[in-house]
């Protein structure tokens, strides 16, 4: 039996790119290690393109479906700025970031109200929050192995290979059967070559 | 939906959301009836129990508005039947009329009503406190702080209300609806019971004052019983520590204090008084509890609810223990708890150093504004496509955007408030956009006023509206945006559908039927999708005297897409492309971007509904196979 007593994820995405069933997936993979389990979520009224923000807790005293100022273990940044907006409240010098680096624009950004800020400046400030970084374009990484909506899984097997992740790839590897609607096969076998693509490159 | 999950085995440890296991928490107690109207953050309980119910033997369908469905349940309790009735906050206005009723008629099966708060408000219109209604309406509140807890007091609640004859009010908000954890499942009872009606005026007729007062006092003998029976027989309330500084709560802050006194190392001091039954407020339990206490906090969201009743209980049994309250513990009543701002309270409540929290966040001066993400209308949205169109119209007709109210209504297309369309002027309660247009033209408004109301949303409170508006021969345009769905809360079905979730086959009923057959001449139907047609019907619909109902119908783009319908995303042509982004400002679609500074269609995103095609001035768009948008 697997003792952990409180594991942290924030995971920061827009409407649409999966951030969901991301927490279904590893909250899935936890509850099979036998741990307690909470996933909560921060969304707006939208069906698509809003801000998206998940909470996955486990371990064996957690409760509350929210995480505490600064208590990440784990942020996983399917979007820069989304990413940036969770590290704001949710980091602290110890969290482990993955960042995925293909913005996506805003109504606000397009339409020229606002600007979407340098990719490099976002890099930096979230150094400062912490060092164990790791930024990459997930969606490209997706899209090159024909599956363009799966920047999750690309995220989550960044995270897998790390030395932060508590949990074994076979629970994942169970938590996207259970979880993942479509080419559940396909996906499967996206998130096996991403790890061994990635090993040893994610703090 | 994997069903293996809500229809397991007994001991089975899954994971649920606190909706599904709301669910669960009915298939054990064997509800028979399960209905509601969609709301966040309550749509997921029939959701989950509609394509199963078949399977189960259990009705579970949407109903056109909260007060018919609550009033499905209650016709199914008289006659002995269990059944569950779910809905959002403001729901609970809507059927509250039939609701205060219930308490005094009472019922014969189990009655619970799901209520889902919101504090935030994360969905919802107002941060209304539905609490007060259970004491309003006099029916016992039960009150649970997570997913197993969910499924758990689904089932007492059978049993309280059986054992009471009362309605129960299962009150919960948005972190316990929508947390998912891990549930360990229960048996599932098996109940047969055969429906009868009874003939009882004095019980079930409200028109006599005699029987309205014997039922009242009935009614106040039975919450008396319930205090007894909730608490020793359900076991119902919990205590935990023995310390003298005394936290009394409930819901979701209930493990935000847990997770404080834990972080802040403080076990030994306090004790916790967790209420679960918060109507009628269980008197005893908390005087027998507060025994010993030096001063209590009480930690709860929105308004100062139990704050409230714990002072007045304390003032009437003569108590000088102090309180500290919202003001005192600084406790907001506007916005949701959290873990920080509950650990904040308590180092106050303690009287502990700040540094001791350490739950504050780090700040670092930053250089750069996060841009923010207002929730945009999906890409393909046909609501893009009718707002779009409506202020051409409006503007076509020689007329100024800001000249002609536009009234909103509640669903998705309230989202046509962002930028670049702006195009609503209200959003204010179900169905409410008729009944304020028709009050700005009778209070003598001179320029024409139009009310936009989704396909559901007129169903469900639109039509009393233009019923008023045909017998009253207003001068208003009435756009109803039918998008085959309620597509906000998760595409549920309405009116106009032949088969529900469930696998029922249903009579559809038309909303161009119903609105011809109240009497409205000027009817149309256009798609949304053809912007050059949708603005004629407009500016025609605009000129004329009278009611005029324009029916926008196209399936919501998200529905269509998972049913495999999409057309080809069009191309653009960047010989033609001039980058003048007309596109991108006139529609505000989220499947355009900006790619190495050109416009670009973003392909996965991207549904091929072409509006961008028919607003690009230089024809740079090239439509594929979309035969119903073609360039202008």
């Amino acid at each position: 039996m697997y003792s952990i007593k409180e594991f942290n994820i924030v995971i920061a995405s827009v409407g649409g790119q999966g951030g969901l069933t991301l927490s279904r997936v590893i909250g899935y993979a936890a509850l099979l290690k036998g741990l307690s389990v909470r996933i909560g979520e921060t969304l707006g009224m939208s069906q698509r393109g809003g801000v998206v923000q998940s909470y996955v807790r486990f371990g064996n005293t957690i409760k509350s479906p929210l995480i505490p100022y600064g208590g990440a273990n784990v942020i996983l940044g399917l979007e820069p700025i989304e990413t940036l907006r969770a590290a704001r409240i949710y980091a602290n010098k110890n969290t482990l970031i993955i960042l995925n680096t293909e913005p996506i624009h805003t109504v606000t950004t397009l339409v020229g109200k606002e600007t979407y800020p340098s990719i490099n400046d976002i890099i930096s400030e979230l150094k400062m929050y912490s060092d164990k970084l790791y930024a990459f374009n997930a969606t490209n990484k997706a899209r090159s192995k024909g599956l363009p909506v799966a920047t999750n899984i690309v995220v989550l097997a960044a995270f897998a290979t790390s030395s932060y992740n508590p949990l074994d790839l076979e629970s994942y590897i169970e938590g996207i059967k259970k979880f993942i609607r479509r080419r559940v096969e396909d996906n499967i076998n996206l998130f096996k070559e991403v790890v061994s693509e990635l090993k040893g490159k994610v703090p | 939906m994997e069903h293996e999950r809500i229809l397991g085995e007994p001991g089975q440890r899954v994971l649920l959301m606190g909706n599904e296991a709301i669910a669960r928490g009915a298939i054990e107690s064997s509800v028979k009836v399960a209905t509601g109207y969609p709301g966040t953050p309550s749509s997921e309980v029939l959701m989950t129990l509609m394509p199963i119910s078949s399977k189960i033997g259990m009705y579970a369908e949407w109903a056109v508005n909260e007060k018919v469905a609550f009033e499905i349940g209650l016709g199914a309790a008289f006659a002995g039947i269990r059944a569950l009735v779910t809905m959002k906050a403001p729901g609970l206005n809507v059927a509250s009329d039939s609701v205060v009723s219930s308490a005094y008629t009472g019922v014969n099966g189990g009655l619970v009503l799901l209520v889902a708060d919101d504090p935030g408000p994360h969905t919802t219109q107002t941060e209304q406190d539905s609490r007060w209604y259970a004491k309003l309406i006099k029916i016992p509140m039960i009150e649970p702080s997570s997913p197993q807890e969910a499924k758990d007091y689904i089932k007492k609640s059978y049993a309280l209300s059986e054992k009471t004859q009362l309605p129960v009010m299962f009150r919960t908000t948005t972190r316990v609806n929508h947390t998912v954890g891990d549930v360990v499942l229960g048996e599932i009872e098996v109940i047969e019971r055969t429906p009868s009606f009874e003939f009882n005026p004095k019980r079930y007729i409200r028109a006599s004052m005699q029987w309205n007062m014997d039922r009242h006092k009935w009614l106040l003998k039975q919450l008396e019983l319930v205090k007894d029976i909730a608490v020793k027989e359900l076991g119902f309330n919990k205590v935990e520590g023995d310390g003298e500084y005394c936290i009394i709560t409930s819901g979701v802050s209930y493990n935000y204090v847990l997770e404080s006194i834990e972080r802040l190392n403080v076990r030994e001091k306090v004790k916790i008084i967790k209420l679960e039954l918060t109507f009628p407020i269980p008197s005893n339990f908390i005087l027998e509890n507060i025994r010993g206490c030096k001063q209590i906090l009480v930690v709860e969201e929105l308004d100062p609810y139990l704050e409230e009743n714990v002072r007045s209980l304390l003032q009437k049994h003569g108590i000088n223990i102090k309180v500290w309250g919202k003001e005192e513990a600084g406790i907001p009543e506007v916005g949701e708890l959290n873990p920080a701002v509950v650990a904040e309270a308590l180092r106050r409540f303690l009287g502990l150093s700040e540094d001791s929290s350490n739950l504050m966040r780090k700040h670092v001066n930053s250089k750069i504004l996060i841009p923010s993400r207002p929730p945009p209308l999906c890409p393909g949205c046909p609501h893009r496509g009718s707002y779009f169109s409506l202020i051409r119209a409006i503007r076509r007709n020689g007329l100024r955007k800001q000249d002609v109210p536009v009234m909103g209504d509640i669903g998705c297309y309230a989202l046509s408030l962002e930028p670049p369309l702006e195009a609503i002027w209200t959003e204010h309660a179900m169905g409410a956009s008729i009944g304020l247009a028709l009050g700005l033209k009778i209070a003598g408004y001179s320029k024409p006023v139009v009310a936009t109301i989704g396909d559901s949303t007129f169903f469900h409170a639109g039509l009393p509206a233009l019923v008023e508006a045909v017998n009253k021969n207003i001068d208003v345009l009435v756009l109803i945006l039918d998008n085959v769905s309620v597509a906000m809360t998760g595409h549920q079905s309405t009116p106009e559908f032949m088969v529900t979730e469930s696998g029922r086959k249903v009579k559809p009923v038309m909303i161009e039927d119903v609105v011809r057959g109240i009497g409205v001449e000027n009817v149309w139907i256009v798609d949304p999708y053809d912007l050059r047609e949708t603005t004629k019907v407009l500016q025609e619909a605009l000129k004329k005297p009278g009611v005029k109902v324009v029916i926008a119908r196209r399936e919501c783009s998200l529905q269509a897409m998972r049913k495999g319908i999409r057309y080809t995303p069009p191309i653009i042509d960047y010989n033609k492309c001039t980058n003048c982004m007309a596109c991108i400002r006139s529609l505000g679609c989220t499947a355009l971007t900006i790619r190495d500074g050109k416009v670009a269609i973003i392909e996965e995103l991207c549904n091929g509904c072409n509006m961008c095609v028919q607003v690009c001035p230089f024809n740079a768009i090239i439509p594929r196979d979309n035969p119903l948008a073609k360039p202008r």
